[in-house]
């Protein structure tokens, strides 16, 4: 009884939560918009002082990051957790997902430092700067892959033993046990832990701003710096003030709905295929 | 504080899984939300009680340390109450001289037409260019500098160095290093080319000690810090002068300016009792922890 009026309550809170904070971003957002033309936000640069606004670059530099890390851990992810599950010796496999397990669990910043100390000088002193889109797409690739690899393999897991059995007694091959057994099984589960990843990566912050190179403007190669929306606030939110400050505000929103949408979309996609 | 609020919401983000998604992204983000919305109301609108009350307004570069000085000074006279806001330099000279506000925060040495007012230098400021420890470059002038951060020069050898790009590091939108940085080279920042933007001077100090051919510039408290104990970075001599804590403070180095209280004479008790509190050792840590220079 009490337990239940516990869950009903801490659900209102949770949704009231989050329009509340949708509801102050876009209240701290309207400064700029109803002041600066929607075009302006598009156009230009980069250069609240005089007055440009352009959020684009940060939009695309972020997305690119977290697509570059997409494309990177997607494969390795799925492979990796069929290494584990179906071909990896129990005890080699057991003990690799220990090491996992100690890695998902370190703090991004550390990633980060990693990236400044290690992976962005040895770009610089390939393709100089170092500093660069590839730099936050590999560190980026590098703090997803540990969990990834678990929950994917966690999916496989799920696969029911009996379907697996009965597939070995028509003596499938392994190649036809996991194109007709297996994938099928996991594909869904498997898009749905994509899908948060790719928030997770669109979201992280410190460990991009260290790598990133944070420069405001389009990158043409992987070589090239970009800043993302999240590192864009927190570069500049602690002295920002008036309109420079608003529009941060605005990149917090900007950063907040395909956060949302995509979670939804995870969300939806996976109820709607487990109904069938 | 909102910065760390929003980290906060990264490990929080990545600590929930599944089902509880949405609940403690919206938990995160309330604690953010509530944070700024306290930063940006709540103290203003807050009545003072207390029997001394001092308005403080002016610079941004000083504004964050001044609210330090602010707290530690109610934390030792209890019932008073002082309210920073920024707004730039000549907003804290027009503020006291309308009597908006009982002191101004100037970030720049005072000229000879304000001396209507009271001035009362609390700190000062530099700037140290720095590079790699093992760049053999030692030295560089106003108008290297220049071209190298307009994009005019990219290349060490041309300033005597190794066949190696220069990585330009330059400081994010309204810090206040980038805004003496700005003003000393007569430069605005949309023509800076760089490669690398950092907010911290720390940062700047990790970059710049891991990739070789970087150049930045950071507080010269910070720099002559990090040079003498991590010793991955060094800081270069700018026409000649070494960017030191002594030259600072002896106004040879040029990067440099001088951080002013102001207010208007005669001084009120309160002005009168935060002035001196300035000078105290307490002061002098927190002035240090914002990398200025006391003087």
């Amino acid at each position: 009884m009490y337990f239940r009026f516990y869950k009903a309550v801490s659900a209102v809170l949770a949704i009231l939560v989050l329009l509340v904070v949708l509801f102050l971003l876009s209240a701290d957002s309207y400064k700029v918009l109803s002041s600066i033309p929607l075009s302006k936000f598009v156009t230009g640069r980069w250069s609240p002082s005089s007055g440009e606004y352009n959020l684009l670059p940060m939009a695309v530099g972020g997305l690119a990051a977290s697509m570059g890390a997409l494309l990177i851990v997607s494969p390795l992810s799925v492979f990796g957790a069929m290494a584990l599950q179906l071909f990896a010796p129990r005890s080699l496999a057991s003990a690799v997902r220990k090491i996992f397990e100690l890695m998902s669990g370190i703090p991004s910043v550390i990633f980060g430092l990693w990236g400044l100390g290690v992976l962005v000088p040895l770009i610089g002193e390939w393709t100089p700067p170092g500093a660069s889109l590839l730099a936050a797409i590999l560190v980026l690739s590098l703090m997803v892959l540990p969990s990834t690899i678990l929950l994917v393999s966690q999916a496989l897991n799920e696969v029911p033993k009996d379907q697996m059995a009965a597939s070995f007694a028509l003596s499938l091959s392994l190649a036809s046990q996991i194109r007709a057994v297996i994938f099928p099984f996991v594909f869904t589960r498997v898009v749905s832990v994509l899908c948060l990843q790719f928030a997770r990566t669109l979201g992280e912050t410190m460990a991009v701003v260290m790598v990133a190179g944070n420069i405001p403007s389009w990158p043409t190669s992987i070589f090239d710096p970009i800043r993302t929306l999240t590192g864009h606030i927190a570069l500049e939110m602690p002295y920002a003030e008036g309109l420079h400050r608003s529009s941060l505000m605005l990149s917090g929103l900007l950063l907040c709905l395909p956060s949302l949408i995509l979670f939804y979309l995870a969300r939806s996609y996976l109820e709607s295929r487990r109904s069938l | 504080m909102i910065k760390f609020s929003i980290e906060l919401c990264s490990r929080f983000k990545k600590s929930s899984a599944g089902s509880s998604i949405f609940g403690s992204l919206g938990v995160c983000f309330a604690v953010s939300g509530g944070l700024v919305l306290f930063n940006s109301s709540g103290f203003a609108k807050e009545q003072a009680k207390g029997t001394m009350k001092l308005a403080l307004s002016g610079s941004s570069t000083i504004a964050p340390l001044a609210s330090d000085l602010a707290k530690a000074f109610e934390k030792k006279f209890p019932g008073s109450r002082l309210d920073v806001q920024s707004g730039g330099s000549s907003k804290g000279l027009s503020d006291v001289r309308s009597k908006l506000s009982d002191i101004g925060m100037v970030s720049r040495d005072l000229t000879e037409k304000e001396s209507d007012l009271r001035g009362t230098p609390i700190a000062y400021d530099g700037i140290a260019m720095i590079a790699h420890k093992d760049n053999p470059v030692a030295e560089l002038n106003d108008k290297q500098i220049v071209s190298i951060y307009t994009g005019k020069i990219t290349n060490w050898k041309e300033l005597g160095g190794a066949d190696h790009p220069i990585t330009v590091v330059n400081k994010a939108e309204g810090r206040s290093t980038l805004e003496l940085f700005l003003q000393f080279f007569s430069l605005k920042n949309v023509d800076i080319k760089a490669q690398m933007i950092v907010g911290e001077n720390e940062q700047a100090i990790k970059f710049v000690g891991g990739s070789k051919w970087a150049l930045g510039y950071v507080s010269v408290g910070t720099a002559e810090y990090a040079s003498k104990v991590s010793k991955t970075i060094k800081t270069l001599r700018l026409n000649g002068i070494d960017a030191t804590l002594v030259n600072v403070k002896n106004k040879t180095y040029p990067l440099r300016r001088t951080l002013n209280f102001v207010n208007l004479e005669p001084s009120s008790e309160g002005t009168k009792s935060f002035l001196s509190f300035v000078k105290d050792s307490e002061a002098k840590k927190l002035i240090e922890d914002h990398y200025f220079v006391p003087l």
